[in-house]
């Protein structure tokens, strides 16, 4: 079973909810900066890997967690991916795509392109993570309800 | 294997690049009309679809053959597909195939053509255009046919190395 959170870049939200999920981060308290620095993958991915899902680890359900950054553009990525993997007989219940790019802070996205399009990181990463600190509660939230999506799924296949 | 043409639309150079390969058209000759009519109505009806992979039929050695419309995100979208392969330990391999050069502009002009003017010459420029880009897709179909054999005897000669 297979958890894609995707985002436009896949370097911050999804890497932060990847990170809530698999108790990397807190859920209970805000993160300090420092903590987000130490996060793997957190602000990393390159402009040329967009679209290649990242693995994170796996959750305590046994749910593989991906990263994937897709721009603006869900609505051709996601198709894509479902058709091809519909052409190769995977059944779609092994997957489950959650779309991480909640209401962010202005400061995020301006962090954002300074990192992954400017190279300027010295400023962009601690612009990124004051950005994600004032959302993280949100992120906390979407997490939750995966999760909680996740355990329905699994009673359900257990039922059946 | 899976091949798959790829091009801004799925449904033009795309498609009729996946069709020359997999024989629904004929190699020498233009199809029929009637054919080339359902071609314009697939277009007119899916072109905007990007994303979906487009099943076209089986080719000479039973490769799945399709067409994608990937607008201009092409890298993105290949990367994704490709790494669709590890994630779920797919073995097939999948090999994409550029079609956007055999386009032009004219699909473009077409899909957006929003005037009851030129909707009633779409069919007609439609027609010019495959008409037009036919012989070019077919070569670059034999092309792409060629460097695909000529992959699979490297593969079976270093497999037979190995050996």
């Amino acid at each position: 079973m297979k958890l894609f959170y995707c985002c436009y870049g896949g370097a911050h939200t999804s890497v932060t909810c990847a990170s809530i999920h698999l108790h990397y981060l807190p859920e209970n308290r805000i993160p300090e900066p420092a903590e987000f620095r130490s996060v793997p993958f957190y602000d990393k991915m390159d402009h040329c890997r967009l679209g290649t899902p990242v693995y994170v680890g796996t959750d305590e359900m046994g749910w593989d967690i991906y990263i994937i950054g897709m721009k603006h553009e869900k609505q051709l990525v996601i198709p894509a991916m479902k058709s091809y993997l519909n052409a190769c007989g995977v059944d779609q219940t092994r997957f489950l795509l959650a779309d991480a790019l909640v209401e962010l802070h202005p400061i995020t996205s301006i962090g954002g392109v300074l990192t992954r399009r400017l190279g300027i990181v010295s400023i962009g990463r601690p612009m990124t993570i004051w950005g994600i600190r004032r959302s993280y509660r949100k992120l906390v939230k979407l997490v939750q309800r995966v999760r909680k999506n996740l355990k329905a799924r699994q009673e359900i296949s257990d039922f059946s | 294997m899976r091949i798959i043409y790829y091009s801004y639309w799925g449904t033009y150079a795309a498609y009729l690049m996946a069709s020359l390969h997999a024989g629904v058209y004929p190699e020498k000759k233009l199809p029929s009309p009637d054919t080339i009519d359902r071609q314009y109505e697939l277009c007119r009806r899916y072109a905007n679809q990007a994303g979906n992979l487009i099943y076209v039929g089986l080719d000479d050695s039973l490769r799945e053959v399709y067409s994608l419309g990937c607008r201009q995100h092409s890298g993105m979208l290949i990367r994704a597909i490709q790494n669709m392969n590890v994630v779920f330990r797919i073995r097939e391999p999948v090999r994409f195939i550029p079609a956007k050069h055999q386009e032009g502009i004219l699909p473009g002009i077409l899909q957006n053509s929003h005037f009851p003017r030129e909707e009633r010459l779409a069919p007609y420029w439609f027609h010019a255009w495959f008409r037009r880009h036919y012989k070019v897709c077919a070569a670059a179909v034999e092309e792409a046919k060629k460097s695909l054999e000529d992959e699979e005897t490297k593969k079976d000669l270093e497999g037979e190395k190995g050996e």
